[in-house]
């Protein structure tokens, strides 16, 4: 790693909040129809107040019980949400890894999906068609590729998707917990995957709940609580207070 | 307010990709599983132009419309893209919900390949009509390629159209029941299956000013009777027709930030 590395990622002060009404309108008639009652709602912080840098090369671990703001801080980091107070700024390509195979549609075979599934993470056509026997050979399914994709088994589903997004070739990658699946085979490839990410020098941001791949990979950790920074620093003691709940 | 500066822009030559893949997925999931497959979107407005043609035709009889099938059947299939294009775009963006909450990227894609796909149809309802133009043995203009500029309109005022209902369709999820009912009366407030000359003159000015119907009687002028259209009017159609774009243009952008939250 570079003594000097410069900033990728840089969030100041951000908060989101959620609305939350107590009876939920969401038709027109109802709008219509409750106009003039009062409507009661509640303000819910997802994320409060949090602050946080991150460098360029730099493997950050994000641990954190359920309802703590892991999943609204990485949609906000992936430019899904936008932040109600504070200031985000991502500096490089980044690409999301929230959940894999996002678009990809069972009716269509395999072949179809690929185009489909790389053009939602951006690429380009032609990235696609120089990259398509690489996706195929690393997904290990060569011969089910013109298969339409209901057919596959859920082990399929998962490798062909990882296989596209790890040719998406963002800079930044942000991983969400897409490692909990697959079987010792694939994870091994997923290990080497993150391994080679790390010696090219690039940027990646792991939620996980296990802490033995976070404790594998990170440089640091957050560990988050109610939507704040709960601690930010050393990966073995972020998971040592995230599992002893303090 | 809360600020994003965010560098992670896509290239430029993925938009038009992301947007045809999009388009064709829809395409085939759409008919895919039917074992008529394509002939399905064919069959909807040709069975609509049987009944009509047969009621409006046979039955009742419009006085002095030469080429009335021809007339009937050019009015049916334009209505019936504006009908298919924007309730397929008001839905597009809860159909690829999915999408909407797990990647961050431009929305207005989807709503322009759910257009996309609509034209897909548009186009092969109109080789349909040319077949029945030559069968029906009518005459030729050289005037008919402006029968392209119609159809732009027609496409703009759709996507306009789609972009308004969409932005508001997360919201309002019964915005489909009321726009549905909406489309049947327009239907019948345009004239597809009348001539605009039925209706009384103090009213006619006002009747035209809906876009449709100028888009519609244009059409037939040019293709069927060889006339071109008024320049006042079609200027007076277009700046409806932009009016339309650029509001629900604005509106969507403005409302497309919130969608993630929406869903």
């Amino acid at each position: 790693m570079n003594a000097v590395n410069k900033i990728v990622i840089e969030l100041k002060d951000v908060s989101k909040k959620f609305v939350i009404p107590h009876e939920k309108v969401n038709s027109l008639k109802s709008t219509v129809l409750n106009f003039w009652k009062n409507r009661n709602y509640e303000t819910f912080y997802a994320l409060k107040g949090i602050s946080l840098d991150v460098k360029e090369g730099e493997f950050l671990g994000i641990v954190g019980r359920n309802g703590s703001g892991k999943s609204t801080l990485l949609k906000i980091l992936a430019g899904i949400y936008e932040p109600d107070e504070g200031h985000i700024s991502v500096k490089d390509k980044l690409s999301p890894f929230l959940e894999l195979g996002v678009g990809f549609n069972g009716e269509l075979s395999g072949r179809d999906n690929i185009y489909l599934y790389g053009s939602v993470l951006g690429l380009t056509k032609r990235q696609i068609d120089s990259r398509f026997d690489e996706i195929v050979s690393f997904a290990e399914l060569e011969k089910f590729i013109d298969l339409k994709m209901k057919n596959y088994s859920s082990g399929m589903f998962v490798r062909l998707a990882f296989s596209v997004a790890i040719r998406a070739d963002a800079p930044i990658l942000l991983v969400d917990e897409v490692l909990a699946v697959g079987d010792v085979g694939f994870r091994q490839k997923c290990f080497e995957v993150f391994n080679s990410h790390k010696k090219d020098g690039k940027t990646v941001i792991l939620v996980s709940h296990d802490p033995e791949w976070i404790r594998k990979f990170c440089d640091r950790a957050v560990l988050l609580k109610n939507g704040t920074v709960h601690f930010c620093g050393e990966t073995d003691k972020a998971i040592s207070l995230y599992i002893s709940g303090e | 307010m809360g600020k994003s500066t965010n560098n992670n822009r896509r290239a430029w030559n993925n938009i038009p990709f992301l947007m045809g893949q999009l388009a064709l997925t829809d395409f085939k999931l759409r008919y895919n599983n039917s074992v008529l497959g394509y002939f399905w979107s064919l069959l909807n407005p040709l069975l609509i132009f049987g009944v009509y043609y047969l009621v409006f035709s046979v039955f009742m009889r419009f006085e002095g419309i030469s080429h009335y099938p021809l007339y009937l059947l050019l009015g049916i299939l334009l209505w019936s893209y504006f009908a298919e294009s924007t309730s397929n775009g008001m839905a597009s963006i809860q159909y690829k919900a999915s999408l909407i909450s797990k990647i961050n990227f431009p929305k207005w894609v989807i709503v322009v390949s759910s257009n996309l796909t609509s034209m897909l149809t548009l186009v092969v309802n109109m080789l349909i009509f040319s077949a029945f133009f030559v069968i029906s043995g009518a005459p030729f203009f050289s005037g008919m390629p402006v029968f392209i500029l119609c159809l732009a309109q027609l496409i703009i005022l759709s996507m306009g159209v789609s972009f308004l209902l969409s932005s508001f369709y997360l919201r309002f999820r019964d915005l489909s029941h009321i726009w549905g009912i909406l489309t049947q009366a327009l239907f019948w407030l345009t004239p597809i299956i009348y001539p605009p000359d039925i209706i009384p003159s103090g009213f006619k000015y006002f009747f035209m000013l809906n876009p449709m119907a100028r888009i519609i009687e244009d059409s037939r002028d040019i293709l069927i009777y060889g006339r071109m259209p008024g320049l006042l009017d079609t200027v007076v159609t277009v700046v409806i027709i932009s009016f339309i774009l650029v509001v629900g243009i604005g509106i969507f952008n403005m409302r497309a930030r919130k969608f993630a939250e929406e869903i």
